[in-house]
């Protein structure tokens, strides 16, 4: 087992035995599942409107080119700046120097998966500059020097006991001397606490939920109203957003509006939804940033294009396929080792950061199939996550032994009355071990079955050996 | 070498092309696609657009008052804020209402952007979306966005003759009234919420916390 | 042992205009490897109820498994082998029904995806596509069969398996036959559609989360009170029986099949024959 995979198992031992976790995750499971059911079941338009939004995801994914480009001439237009990064690392750079060139010492953030997918608020801190995360669940996971679990419900994992030992940590020496834990008293102290962060603010960043080519606008959605904020008060904004957001116009943006936030939280609509598309006007506006700039990130998107992993472009980062799966639901976020968890984690991961080091991601899925199902734009996440198995199996990286038996069994597969008479023996072997007590409590070689599981005993004979004797009387 | 942007297009375009450039016909097809409206399916709905609208308004945890005429809208405040016990002291933004209101000298109506202690904000919606129950804001200079997004109570008024059924209405409109498509167009939905601690709703997270609509029949 | 063909199942049948429009049509049964080796008693139920339903029903020889363990390991070309012979075997018949919908999802749905860019066999695998259902859909979607009188006075809660739920929207159909059963009381539990944590041989492979997930589902099943659980498909079972019996659990777990052709007397799933 190489190294990645060991750490791997490691933490997934270790968010089992997380009494905490295992209670916020019990906790908060249900709630986002029923939520969508109410609110598709309300909305019969739902499923046309899903079809529709993947027919636009795979237009403009196959004339994206095309699309940036005129995206980009309108931001120009509107007086913004287009900033290009092919990787993670040119992207970090690309903020980083803005900021440090504007002499900003404080920015603020709104979540945006892309900036923690390039590492940005290090690259910021690094040079001395402070970063607020203003999510709530983004500024809880940035006290306890987290990273997200969640891509919308980044402090999912944290129970409010937690989150009421860090804000008391953390505010205290603000003065905020008694500890709050109550919901309500929690969220009014991060309220007071990241108000004075937004207007001393010098940069603010966001990510962007789409890019919307017909007039050059970045789009955000949130219910807490900290993208806005964090977008009108400084004197800078900065969106990062990967180069597949753009969509082609107004009209589109209402078919993704109405398929996200169903998909996401159960609502209609977020409580904010807000297009930026560039700086103040120069003497009009009281308000809004002087520069308006757009980091457009590959990152590993572009190679996807054209390849059988296209239709993850599409994702529109709703994460219902976290929500609904069976296994980000016992093991959460943080044990995927990656900043995307669940099924579009580990279809993403590999992408970007390469097979090696995520050889389990794709393996540790029950391919239920549910993620498919419920996914707002159609993508085929368990046919990717087996995609990502054969590549895996092509360049031998799944263990030797595993190999071997499985050549073997396929040997035996192919030769059906071999078969037969191969598996007689053993089948019949574990019937006389077990069926006394009707169970077998050990099976050498099969300690991941029996550990925890009896193994129910099998018939003495196979199926195949019973009806061959006994068909003719069944035909008669 | 190649500058990052030409080298991302270039690896784009052998993802999409086989590393061809594009014909002017492609180029322009997706152009008129971009400005083009095509309207997808919409949400249909049989019940009249402002009663839906303020049905919707009110599951959001929204409150409407629904009055008649801008001459009421003092009125209106009133009995707002001293439901709510909140004085008369607020920031008041701009609008074809907003701007005919006359205030009484009781009341301290200061029009200028709105800052992290204000606590009561009154602004004029640019339009309202029945299918959601969303305010629709394009700050500008007299009605600035910290007026959406910092007060701690948000009192909206809206002209009831400018609610339209769905988004799309709405982005038709904005084109016919904007040469130059706005620097920010704002939709908001309810007051400001957040469900970070244990997976469940609190209000008033960032934004307002409470968004009180007053609807005019002008 | 028990012969199991003895067992004269008068309870089942189907109405006269059913069974003489099914007379001549054949069916093929795919047996499934699991089923082959651990639990033949499902493939006895599911041969009566067909040949009740009024269908001529054959089970080839030259069968084993569908290639599913090779095909969701990333075993590509072992699992177009497999698929390869499958359809060889079983395109000839007019239905070919499975005991499972992990396996019938394996030929409906997959087997055209192997063979993409394999034009000839393409359109032999969509033939056989075209053909093959799961068990409990066969018996309500073609085979109408309206009569199943047997008694069962238990309480029982259905565990959706994932693979029939969500890539054959299996849900509604055993639903309809259980409740033809007199005296059966269905009890749905909590996320009934929920997975079990079985996913083939992701259950040895990451046994830990494995065993959290049926630990889940094993609770919700003994929150209802039922005394049976029951389900489509037997590698779930195999895996909610083991968990149930190391628990001590009574609860005794049935495929679907077995229910309905009433052969709820003999021992459940990891159940101790009683010996007279």
């Amino acid at each position: 087992m190489n190294t990645a995979s060991t750490e791997f198992r490691k933490r997934v031992r270790m968010a089992l035995a997380d009494d905490e976790l295992q209670h916020a995750m019990g906790r908060a499971k249900g709630g986002f599942v029923l939520n969508r059911q109410k609110a598709i079941a309300e909305f019969p338009e739902f499923h046309q409107m899903t079809d529709a939004a993947r027919d636009i995801k795979d237009h403009v994914l196959m004339n994206l080119d095309l699309y940036l480009e005129i995206y980009e001439k309108k931001v120009l237009e509107n007086g913004g700046q287009v900033h290009w990064a092919r990787t993670a690392e040119e992207a970090s750079t690309i903020v980083e120097g803005l900021c440090r060139r504007s002499g900003a010492r404080k920015i603020t953030k709104g979540k945006s998966m892309v900036s923690e997918e390039i590492n940005l608020n290090e690259k910021l801190e690094k040079s001395g500059m402070q970063v607020i995360e203003t999510d709530l669940g983004e500024y809880i996971v940035q006290l306890a020097s987290e990273k997200p679990s969640h891509i919308i419900a980044p402090a999912v994992h944290k129970t409010r006991n937690q989150i009421s030992k860090l804000f008391y940590k953390h505010h205290k020496p603000m003065g905020y001397a008694d500890k709050v834990s109550e919901r309500k008293e929690i969220v009014q102290q991060a309220r007071s606490v990241l108000r004075n962060h937004f207007v001393e603010s010098d940069i603010g960043i966001t990510g962007a939920n789409f890019l919307i080519a017909e007039t050059g606008s970045s789009v955000i959605v949130t219910n807490e109203g900290n993208g806005d904020l964090t977008s009108v008060l400084p004197r800078m904004q900065i969106v990062v957003a990967g180069i597949e957001k753009v969509i082609p116009s107004l009209e589109d943006l209402s078919v993704f509006l109405r398929v996200l936030a169903r998909s996401a939280t159960g609502q209609e609509i977020s409580a904010y939804t807000s297009l930026y598309s560039g700086p103040r006007a120069n003497h009009a506006d009281e308000e809004g940033p002087e520069q308006y700039h757009v980091v457009l990130v590959d990152n590993g998107r572009s190679s996807m294009l054209g390849s059988e992993y296209q239709s993850m472009l599409r994702c529109i980062r709703c994460g219902a396929c976290l929500n609904h799966c069976t296994v980000y639901n016992v093991i959460g976020g943080h044990a995927y080792g990656s900043i995307y968890p669940g099924p579009m984690g580990s279809v993403l991961t590999p992408l970007i950061d390469g097979h090696e080091n995520n050889t389990d991601l794709a393996n540790a899925c029950t391919l239920n199939g549910l993620c498919r199902t419920i996914c707002p734009v159609h993508i085929p996440l368990p046919d990717l996550l087996r995609n990502h198995r054969t590549q895996q199996q092509r360049r031998k990286l799944t263990p030797f032994t595993g190999r071997f038996f499985f050549a073997i069994w396929v040997y035996l597969v192919r030769r059906p009355h071999f078969y037969q008479i191969v598996l007689a023996l053993p089948i019949w072997v574990l019937n006389r071990v077990g069926r006394k007590s009707g169970v077998i409590k050990r099976i050498p070689l099969a300690n991941g079955w029996t550990n925890s599981r009896d193994f129910p005993c099998p018939s003495a004979q196979t199926f195949q050996r019973q009806w061959r004797a006994e068909m003719r009387k069944f035909n008669a | 070498m190649l500058d990052a942007r030409s080298s991302l297009f270039a690896a784009l375009r052998v993802a999409l092309t086989g590393g061809e450039q594009r014909s002017a016909l492609a180029r322009s097809a997706i152009e008129d696609r971009v400005h083009t409206t095509r309207l997808s399916a919409r949400p249909g709905t049989n019940m009249d657009l402002v009663d839906q609208y303020c049905n919707k308004h009110i599951a959001v945890h929204g409150t409407v008052n629904r009055i008649a005429g801008f001459h009421n809208v003092v009125a209106a405040t009133e009995e707002y804020c001293s439901q709510q016990q909140l004085g008369k002291d607020l920031v008041v933004g701009s609008g074809a209402i907003l701007d005919k209101v006359m205030w009484p000298p009781e009341w301290s109506a200061n029009k200028r952007p709105a800052n992290v202690s204000d606590k009561i904000v009154l602004s004029e919606a640019y339009a309202g979306i029945s299918e959601t129950g969303t305010m629709v804001f394009i700050p500008k200079s007299r009605s600035p966005a910290s007026q959406i997004f910092l007060g701690t109570h948000h009192i909206v008024v809206l002209d009831s003759s400018l609610i339209v059924a769905c988004q799309e209405d709405l982005w038709r409109i904005i084109r016919t009234d904007h040469e130059v498509f706005p620097r920010a167009v704002n939709l908001v939905t309810g007051p400001s919420k957040t469900g970070d601690v244990e997976q469940t709703i609190e209000y008033g997270a960032h934004g307002p916390e409470r968004v009180h609509l007053i609807l005019v029949d002008v | 042992m028990l012969s199991y063909v003895e067992v004269i199942l008068d309870n089942i049948s189907n109405n006269e205009e059913a069974l003489a429009s099914f007379e001549n049509v054949t069916v093929g049964f795919f047996v499934t490897c699991i089923v082959d080796l651990l639990r033949p008693s499902v493939g006895f139920a599911a041969l009566h109820l067909l040949k009740a339903a009024g269908f001529h029903v054959e089970v080839p020889a030259s069968q084993a498994c569908c290639g599913q363990p090779a095909y969701n390991s990333g075993n590509e070309s072992s699992a177009i082998d497999i698929a390869r012979q499958v359809i060889s075997v079983f395109e000839n018949f007019d239905y070919v029904v499975v005991p499972s919908g992990s396996c019938a999802g394996m030929l409906r749905k997959h087997y055209p995806r192997l063979f993409a860019s394999d034009f000839i066999w393409l359109d032999r695998a969509r033939n056989l596509a075209s053909k093959t259902y799961e068990l409990n859909e066969f018996l309500v979607d073609v085979a109408r069969i309206d009569n199943l009188s047997s008694t069962v006075s238990k309480t029982c809660t259905y565990h959706d398996s994932c693979s029939g739920l969500n890539e054959l929207g299996i849900h509604k159909q055993p639903r309809a036959l259980l409740t033809k059963l007199e005296g059966l009381e269905l009890k749905e539990m909590e996320e009934a559609d929920e997975c079990c944590g079985f996913g083939g041989l992701f259950c040895v492979k990451y046994p830990d989360i494995s065993t959290r997930i049926v630990e889940r589902k094993v609770n919700n099943a003994l929150s209802t009170g039922a005394d049976m659980l029951i389900g489509g498909d037997l590698g779930c079972l195999m895996n909610i029986a083991g968990y149930l019996r190391r628990m001590g659990s009574s609860m005794k777990v049935f495929h679907v099949a077995e229910v309905l052709a009433g052969m709820i007397n003999d021992p459940s799933i990891g159940e101790k024959e009683e010996h007279a």
